[in-house]
């Protein structure tokens, strides 16, 4: 067998600590995956308010342009 | 004296200009505000979202640390062995010549930066992020040697 094939024994407290490491890994990799998808949730709803934000500064604007014409075309009498 | 009073009151005679469709105008400008007005309550809102995302990103942050942690005690709790993954011959040509050029690229921009650093002013302590940064290149080159 070659170096590069030579098999890596691990003591078994330590395999066990591995284990328990690996363990706690992915629970916090799973939890990770949860914030983030809290965030991504987060940030949609940002996006979407914004969004509405956006279209109610239009719609005032609209009204505004229509209250400056009227009044920059005042009646003759 | 007379026709200076008369002159007077003509002067002090108020002008008027008539607006057209006042109640339309009226209601544009009431319905303006009260959107205005409902708008910066939804802004309140949107402050909370906004600190509840400013919390959860902190917590992340806080996890990915952990994470790191307890990647850095796997490391340790694994015998350190020059072991390699064995390839096939294609791949590992490839990752070979891959390698090669990512070697060429580190050398040349390494260069590059020798030169900047000679003109630089004496060195800082190192940030959090340069530290980030020099151990994700240092797993980045043991990665290499590893192909």
């Amino acid at each position: 067998m070659d170096k590069e094939g030579m098999p890596v024994f691990v003591r078994i407290e330590d395999y066990k600590d591995v284990l328990d490491i690996m363990h706690m890994i992915k629970n916090k990799i799973a939890e990770a995956k949860e914030l983030l998808g809290k965030i991504n949730e987060l940030k949609n709803e940002e996006d979407a308010e914004l969004e509405l934000w956006h279209s109610g500064i239009e719609e005032v604007e609209r009204k505004l342009d229509f209250v400056d014409r009227s009044l920059f075309e005042p009646t003759m009498y | 004296m007379a026709k200076k009073r008369k002159a007077a009151k003509k002067e002090e005679e108020p002008f008027f200009v008539g607006i057209p469709d006042p109640v339309e105008i009226r209601r544009s400008v009431l319905e303006s505000s009260k959107d205005l007005l409902h708008y910066l309550s939804r802004f309140e809102k949107f402050k909370h979202v906004r600190n509840e995302k400013a919390e959860y990103i902190a917590k992340l942050k806080d996890v990915t640390a952990e994470i790191t942690k307890m990647v850095n005690k796997l490391k340790m709790a694994l015998p350190k062995t020059k072991l390699r993954a064995k390839l096939h011959g294609r791949e590992r040509r490839l990752r070979t010549i891959a390698a090669a050029e990512e070697k060429a690229e580190k050398r040349k921009e390494k260069q590059a930066r020798l030169k900047i650093e000679k003109a630089k002013p004496p060195r800082r302590p190192m940030t959090d992020l340069e530290k980030l940064e020099a151990e994700l290149g240092a797993i980045e080159s043991r990665l290499t040697k590893m192909e």
